[in-house]
């Protein structure tokens, strides 16, 4: 009983969840933090409460263009990286592409998006995928290389397609290094994605409230939008490691047993 | 486990009708940049015949049977697959290759990883229809049938390839030490197995090792490498009645056989 206590996994993340919310409670109140800079949380669900329907209408349509870029660069990244692993010098050529895009600052490129793409979702689901598609690109590249060359001979001694060897064995080999690059840019896409909404004059999204929650000087809204975003991203995390669990079951880092 | 109406004390060799029958290697070689690997090497293994390939580590045993494969081009030389060239051996899904590695896919499951060579190119039939779960009962993991490879040891992951090789049917078996990284106990059980799934499927085996236990046990013929550059310095056929059982390995012939290849090793490497 102890031994499972213990080792609960939920239990001692609503411990860790309950403790940091009342640290904050009790520290925004007792050094009387103007409600600008920091909200305690008892007044982000009181706030939250008042208008529900606008914090989750936000948060359905910022899900929706993250998750959209997310699906989008995923399939751009595996078609390019599958190209890429295949013909070293086409990914010795993309090298500075790839790191232009992962080094340049998004904040600084934005206007130049919405004036090309055309403002709204359209440079939104831009930046998303612009930003994300390098480290999902990276983790194809890599993972299709590392698949077991004796594997890849046993292909080979019974002449398997390019396709097969793609399909049946460089993509499950590359799985693990896309759930790592996908914890990455779910995190990345969700910043992006709030960043684009605010600067991209979006008429909706969470990335548009909290811009013009800003503008108006109210932090209670501000810091509830704030606060849902970081619930969007803890969602998408999930999901993530859902969908990990589930397609990485054989995977080393998926079990147990052996972290002990 | 004693198949007692089976008689194949001749070894299988003397049944050969077509001299393009069977793998042929002729004057082979093999150079990687300015190392000669292979110095050129001539070998025949008929169908239904085990032939091993016995040598120290580098002497080119397993270059040679990667040429043979036709995972790798030949230097110099011919190398014939029933007549016809490796290449179109492995369309014809002809080869049933084992490598050093179990190189099981960790994300398929035992039954999964046995049908592997089976399931890719399903257009190109195996010659011989052989069911996995059979063969997966006859080695002993029907219980493992639906588990994955890490909850395997390295001996049952081992006999999964081994499995994941016949079950394609092929009449040719190529086999690249496959117990090289198992323990000595281990060792010995896989070549009663190996020689136990052997017995009824007259295939003909091309078996790599540096075992001279396995040597005997499993052959028909042992065809003794040398290294710098690899070279084959004799061959040895093996005598003893088949089938092959544990108890094959205290006949007194097997010891003077095991002697005769300690010797040759000895005098191909120069002492």
């Amino acid at each position: 009983m102890i031994e499972r206590l213990r080792s609960s996994t939920v239990l001692w993340a609503t411990v860790g969840a309950l403790a940091l919310g009342l640290f904050w409670e009790a520290f925004v109140r007792l050094r009387d933090v103007r409600e600008f800079v920091l909200l305690p949380p008892s007044e982000i669900v009181a706030t939250f409460a008042e208008t529900p329907g606008f914090y989750l209408d936000n948060i359905w349509v910022t899900g929706q263009r993250l998750a959209i870029g997310l699906v989008v660069s995923l399939t751009i990244a595996l078609v390019v990286g599958a190209l890429l692993a295949a013909f070293r010098p086409l990914e010795q050529a993309s090298q500075p592409l790839l790191v232009l895009i992962l080094v340049t600052p998004w904040v600084a490129y934005i206007s130049s998006i919405v004036l090309w793409v055309g403002r709204g979702t359209p440079s939104i689901l831009f930046l998303v995928v612009f930003v994300t598609v390098p480290a999902f690109v990276y983790a194809t590249v890599g993972g299709m290389r590392g698949a077991d060359p004796a594997a890849r001979e046993l292909f080979a001694s019974v002449d398997a397609s390019r396709w097969e060897v793609l399909w049946r064995l460089r993509l499950p080999s590359a799985m693990p290094s896309l759930f790592t690059a996908a914890r990455f840019n779910v995190g990345l896409g969700l910043a992006a994605a709030y960043f684009a909404e605010g600067a991209a004059l979006s008429s909706n999204g969470l990335g548009e409230a909290g811009k013009r929650a800003a503008a108006l000087n109210e932090g209670s809204i501000l810091w509830t939008t704030i606060l849902c975003t970081a619930v969007l991203g803890i969602g998408s995390q999930a999901v993530v490691a859902l969908a990990e669990r589930w397609l990485l079951h054989w995977h080393a880092s998926q079990r147990r047993a052996a972290t002990r | 486990m004693l198949r007692a109406s089976h008689d194949r004390t001749q070894p299988l060799r003397s049944r050969r009708v077509d001299p393009t029958d069977g793998v042929e290697v002729r004057q082979v070689t093999k150079s990687f940049g300015a190392t000669e690997a292979l110095a050129p090497v001539d070998l025949h293994v008929a169908p239904g015949e085990v032939v091993t390939l016995l040598g120290p580590s580098g002497c080119g045993k397993t270059t040679l049977l990667r040429l043979i494969a036709g995972l790798e081009p030949p230097s110099g030389g011919h190398i014939t697959i029933d007549g016809r060239s490796p290449a179109a051996a492995r369309r014809a899904k002809r080869i049933g290759f084992v490598p050093q590695a179990p190189a099981l896919l960790p994300w398929r499951t035992v039954t999964a990883n046995a049908r592997l060579l089976r399931d890719l190119r399903p257009d190109a039939a195996p010659p011989v229809d052989r069911d996995p779960s059979t063969l997966l009962a006859q080695v002993g993991l029907s219980d493992f049938a639906d588990a994955y490879p890490h909850e395997l040891s390295g001996g049952m992951q081992q006999r999964v390839a081994l499995v994941r090789a016949f079950a394609l049917g092929a009449p040719y078996l190529l086999m690249d030490e496959p117990f090289a990284a198992l323990d000595e106990i281990t060792r010995a059980d896989m070549r009663h197995l190996l020689a136990e799934l052997c017995e009824p499927v007259n295939a003909a085996v091309l078996f790599v090792t540096h075992s001279i236990a396995e040597a005997v046990f499993l052959s028909d013929r042992v065809a003794v490498m040398s290294s710098r550059p690899g070279r084959i310095v004799g061959t040895v056929d093996i005598d003893l009645p088949r089938p092959r059982v544990p108890r094959t390995e205290d006949d007194p012939a097997f010891f003077a056989y095991e002697r005769e290849l300690r010797q040759m090793l000895h005098i191909g490497a120069g002492r």
